[in-house]
């Protein structure tokens, strides 16, 4: 593929469970390229969130090797895949996961301060994103005052901020009604490619497909990539 | 680490501000408790050097006689003769002001002309408008006292004061007041009394003696040679000692003291880190949620290490700058208890000034802030271990920790063997013999979650039965939160188990002093002049009226002794000269020897029997000889035996007082004992023997109930500060509690609104949270029985040997028992009240949205 952003080659995880030995993921093959957003559906415990979770070198594979631009993230240590992913990770959690004890615009000035980036410049920045998902008035609120949909546009706003590789949605829906699930959708979709972003983003829900460049489906510990009819059908 | 971080994790701070004010308010506490007792054992120190400055000035050696002091012409011989220029004579004794009770001070008879170069306030002395001592030498009855005490009794220059040395009653006249320079140096002088020589002399019935002449030696090789060559014109009875080796002397008869109060101040501050874990436990595992999220994003370990350790350090720090405040007030009131102890025991004090250290203070800020960093350490390497995945479950925390039993079990195990090898190592270090206390509680307080597992599964039927689902629940609650219920608990079980060891090892030693006391006081009358310190007379009688006492038809026989405390190289000597009959001599309890064969020969035999203490500081056996400085040079004696003695734990040495009369020009008599004819009771006895006191003076008459029961509440003084601090630890472990319930309530606000939102009544849930709190409560007094009962052991059989050498019966009072396991659970009670209140009341709507 060319422009590869993301590089999985033989990936498998597995959790020791006493005696037993769990598989959660084996023998994963996937490439995806700079700017694509994938979509991965799959049930519950099928293991999407420890795809997620190996990709932000959250958790690290029983084998097996992750590449990110051309960076070997199972050879990093933890405090180097840290770094790594304070700088080119954003996170959108399906319980949205705002900092309660930070306004909505501290939230976002986290991230920009953890990269030593928070000056002027990408102060209006926070303030262009805030009005960006329609939340320009609530920036010295606390989280807590927020609806669940403001609250997920404000985690969208904070995974784009300090303009990251990649951006992890992790069930970014699942939490919401539908109503306010496709207006997240939306943002989500728009912002991303605005920015040219790669995305992948964990679901079970429909609605969300239709963004998808690519659908992967996650059964039995293996990846499936939809194409095609198939992928049409799905959409 | 950045500001939003930062100004994250302060907010979370205020967020809890019950939890904050609590841990503030802990770590307050211990600091406090430390920084009082440092700044009154200072205070007490610092008065002492403030007496021993006015009274010793700038006299670099002290020429000391025995007991009756050294005759004046020595002085003369020195001064005039032999041209030692810098010297000055003086009489010194304490004496006290009937019209101002409890107030000491210390008369100096001085010769003015002499004076100048070794006491430099004199300098600054108003007498009637003009300046200088010589109305002191050409008036007799005439004194000058200090400024701030003559104001604070309302005593000025030109008025007539009565003063009391034991039984004598003097009236002198004020002819001017002692001004310092400074507070200091008013504080020194505030217990300062000076008259001319021959008064002093006069007043305390000293003819023609010194108490001591004071030296200036100049320092060098001239000094050296000045000194020997002084050494040399000294008769056998006198000797020179450094004005320090005194004043060391009497700081190192304290120092056990001091230490064990200093040590049991510790006590409240390791409570106080206790609760200082415990909040910050609590606080990484309510954001275990928060924390995970932040290092999703990508905040490092490290990072959230110097979070919750910075956090740490920011209550630390207000929770010391608070504590040093209540330290100082509390100081304030101890120093009162610390001074009346050292005065009942050791020395009298005259000047009892509150004094700031700024050394006490930084003692506080250091150990407040490293206490509380410690104390931080392992939740804060807890949170940094946390996984940046979103929703770990309490279960796996749990799950951890009971995984870990078997390690935190063998650990407890080791602490103890570790501290109880500790306590067997041999010698007098009280350092090392509370490092080992110290193990022993660590070791204990690590059975605490092994300990709870047995009793909860034990309890569980029971509660079942007793309290249905509510109780079932209760027990499940504490056992499956192991992670906050064991840290609560321990603490509280540890401040409990130090008033289980503490209260049995005061009963210990009140029971033995009792037993020891009814077999002592054998005789029916005791007579002694006032003295001004409860545990030694310093103050004597005429041996006439003693003799005059024994040719009364009432009385059978008369005993008599008299108390002397000498300066040894060694330290303290305190002897006793005792004139005892074989009956009384007989209720003597010996360790080694029998008093009945030892009778005899102490009367006429160059033999001595010592107390316990004395034994054991001095490392003296029986059979040994003792060398003691009398007034007719070093003598020799043999150690016949050892007797328990509970009266002074720098120990004595007894001898005839035939032996002590041979050896010592002093026919004083500093105490008596009579024993009435049959028909004679104990009013009649002290009816007639008032009938032949010398007119004016003030003899203490006591039956021996009487003095059975004084002795017995100059005891309970003695320990009062024991107790305060024994409190004081336990309002700690109190608050630890509280903040550790209410944390633990706010955790499961959730799990509560749940079952409020299935039909569970507030009174239900208030009922379920006083269970667990109680059930918590009765985990801590089970647990406090055995390591309470190893503290008293520890402290009656090493400790208090270690520090004052006496050995104790272990007396079990089962009260103590009963009464440590009512107040562990009605701590725990009390403090699950307000966790109860809110959590009954609050919204199972609110709590489930919050969520």
């Amino acid at each position: 593929m060319t422009n590869e952003l993301i590089h999985l080659d033989g990936i498998a995880k597995e959790y020791q469970e006493g005696e037993k030995t769990h598989s959660v993921l084996s023998k994963l093959n996937v490439s995806i390229g700079r700017g694509e957003i994938i979509v991965l559906l799959g049930r519950s415990g099928s293991g999407k969130s420890t795809l997620l979770n190996l990709l932000s070198g959250i958790d690290l594979p029983s084998s097996g090797t992750i590449t990110i631009d051309n960076k070997n993230l199972t050879a990093l240590d933890e405090h180097e895949r840290t770094m790594f992913r304070r700088r080119q990770i954003g996170f959108v959690f399906q319980f949205f996961n705002l900092i309660p004890t930070l306004t909505v615009r501290e939230n976002l000035y986290l991230p920009l301060e953890l990269n030593d980036l928070l000056d002027t410049e990408n102060k209006a920045r926070v303030d262009d994103l805030l009005t960006a998902v329609g939340l320009s008035d609530r920036g010295d609120s606390f989280p807590d005052r927020l609806s669940g949909g403001e609250q997920q546009r404000i985690a969208i706003a904070r995974a784009l901020i300090h303009d990251p590789l990649i951006v992890l949605a992790d069930e970014p829906t699942g939490n919401l009604d539908y109503e306010t699930g496709l207006q997240i959708v939306d943002l989500l979709d728009k912002l991303v490619r605005q920015q040219k972003k790669t995305m992948i983003m964990a679901t079970h829900s429909r609605e969300v497909i239709g963004l998808a460049d690519r659908i992967f489906k996650m059964t039995g510990g293996q990846l499936k990539e939809i194409t095609g009819e198939a992928m049409a059908w799905e959409k | 680490m950045g500001k939003i971080v930062n100004r994250s994790s302060i907010r979370y701070l205020f967020r809890h501000p019950w939890q904050l004010l609590l841990s503030v308010l802990g770590i307050a506490m211990g600091v406090a408790v430390v920084v009082a007792i440092d700044l009154a054992n200072q205070s007490a120190e610092n008065a002492f050097e403030l007496s021993m400055d006015s009274v010793s000035g700038k006299a670099t050696h002290q020429i000391i006689g025995g007991s009756a002091g050294l005759p004046d012409s020595l002085y003369r011989h020195l001064r005039v003769k032999h041209g030692y220029r810098e010297t000055a004579p003086m009489v010194e004794e304490y004496v006290t002001i009937p019209q101002s009770p409890g107030r000491t001070l210390i008369l100096l008879g001085v010769d003015p002309f002499a004076e100048r170069p070794f006491r430099p306030y004199l300098g600054n002395l108003r007498v009637n408008g003009e300046g200088g001592l010589g109305p002191l030498v050409s008036r007799p009855a005439t004194a000058v006292m200090g400024g701030v005490t003559a104001r604070e009794i309302g005593v000025a220059a030109g008025d007539s004061l009565e003063i009391q040395f034991g039984p004598v009653k003097r009236k002198v006249l004020v002819i001017g007041l002692l001004e310092g320079e400074d507070q200091r140096s008013n504080e020194a002088l505030s217990g300062v009394m000076l008259t001319d020589i021959a008064t002093a002399q006069e007043l305390f019935g000293m003819p023609n003696r010194l108490s001591r002449i004071d030296v200036i030696i100049p320092e060098g090789e001239i000094g050296e040679q000045k000194l020997a060559g002084l050494k040399k014109l000294l008769p056998s009875s006198a000797e020179i000692i450094s004005s320090r080796s005194r004043s060391a002397m009497m700081t190192q008869m304290t120092s056990a003291f001091k230490l064990n109060l200093t040590a049991l101040s510790l006590l409240t501050l390791i409570v106080g880190m206790f609760l200082i874990y415990n909040t910050m436990t609590f606080s990484v595992v309510q954001r275990r949620q928060l924390i995970g999220l932040m290092r999703a994003i990508g905040v490092t370990r490290k990072e959230i290490f110097r979070i919750i350790l910075g956090e740490a350090l920011l209550m630390g720090i207000a929770g010391t700058a608070l504590g040093i405040l209540i330290g100082v007030l509390l100081g304030r009131g101890l120093v009162e208890l610390i001074s009346r102890t050292i005065n009942d025991l050791y020395f009298v004090l005259t000047v009892r000034s509150f004094s700031l250290s700024w050394l006490s203070l930084l003692k506080g800020v250091g150990l407040g802030i490293i206490a509380t960093v410690l104390a931080a350490l392992k939740p804060a390497r807890e949170a940094t271990g946390t996984t940046p995945r979103l929703a770990l479950s309490r279960s796996t925390e749990e799950t951890a920790l009971r995984d870990k039993l078997p390690l935190i079990s063998a650990l407890s195990i080791l602490a103890i063997i570790a501290g109880g090898a500790l306590l067997m190592i041999p010698g007098k270090n009280l350092v090392v013999s509370y490092s080992g206390i110290l193990l022993l509680i660590i070791g204990f307080t690590l059975f605490t979650p092994a300990v709870m597992v047995f009793l909860s599964k034990l309890l569980k039927p029971l509660a079942s039965g007793m309290f249905g689902m509510l109780g079932r629940m209760a027990v499940q609650g504490i056992s499956s939160q192991m992670s906050r219920t064991t840290v609560a608990v321990a603490a509280l079980s540890m401040a409990v188990a130090a008033t289980v060891g503490v209260g049995t090892m005061v009963g210990s030693f009140r029971t033995t002093v009792i037993h020891w006391l009814e077999a002592r006081l054998s005789a029916d009358i005791y007579i002694s002049a006032p003295s001004r310190m409860q545990r030694r007379p310093d103050t004597t009688m005429d041996p006439a009226f003693i003799e005059r006492i024994g040719d009364l038809p009432e009385i059978a026989s008369v005993n008599m002794f008299r108390s002397l405390l000498l300066d040894t190289p060694d330290g303290a000597m305190h002897v006793i000269g005792s004139q005892l009959s074989k009956d009384i001599f007989g209720e003597f309890q010996f360790k080694e020897g029998d008093p009945a064969a030892l009778w005899a020969p102490l009367q006429n035999e160059m033999i001595v029997v010592i107390s316990e203490p004395y034994a054991y500081h001095h490392n003296v056996k029986v059979g040994e000889r003792l060398k003691i400085p009398t007034d007719h040079g070093e003598q020799t004696f043999q150690v016949a035996g050892i007797y328990y003695d509970y009266v002074s734990d720098i120990g004595t040495v007894l001898m005839g007082l035939k032996n002590y009369r041979q050896y010592w020009d002093d026919h004083r008599i500093s105490g008596a004992s009579v024993m009435l004819t049959e028909e004679v009771d104990a009013s009649a006895g002290m009816t007639a023997i008032r009938s032949v006191m010398n007119p004016g003076e003030e003899i203490l008459l006591r039956s021996n109930k009487t003095l059975l029961d004084t002795t017995v509440e100059v005891f309970n003084q003695t320990f009062m500060i024991t107790n305060v601090l024994r409190l004081l630890a336990i309002v700690v472990a109190f608050i630890g509690v509280l903040s550790s319930l209410m944390a633990l309530q706010l955790e499961r606000r959730r799990e509560q609104a749940v079952l409020r939102a299935n039909g569970v009544t507030p009174k239900e849930i208030r009922r379920l949270v006083f269970l667990e709190t109680g059930i918590m409560g009765a985990f801590a007094g089970i647990l406090a029985l055995p390591m309470g009962t190893m503290l008293s052991y520890v402290l009656i059989y090493i400790i208090n040997k270690r520090s004052f050498g006496w050995t104790l019966q272990f007396v079990f009072d089962p009260a103590i028992y009963w009464q440590a396991i009512i107040l562990a659970l009605l701590a725990a009670l009390i403090a699950g009240i307000y966790p109860a209140i809110r959590m009954g009341n609050a919204s199972p709507a609110l709590a489930l949205r919050e969520e």
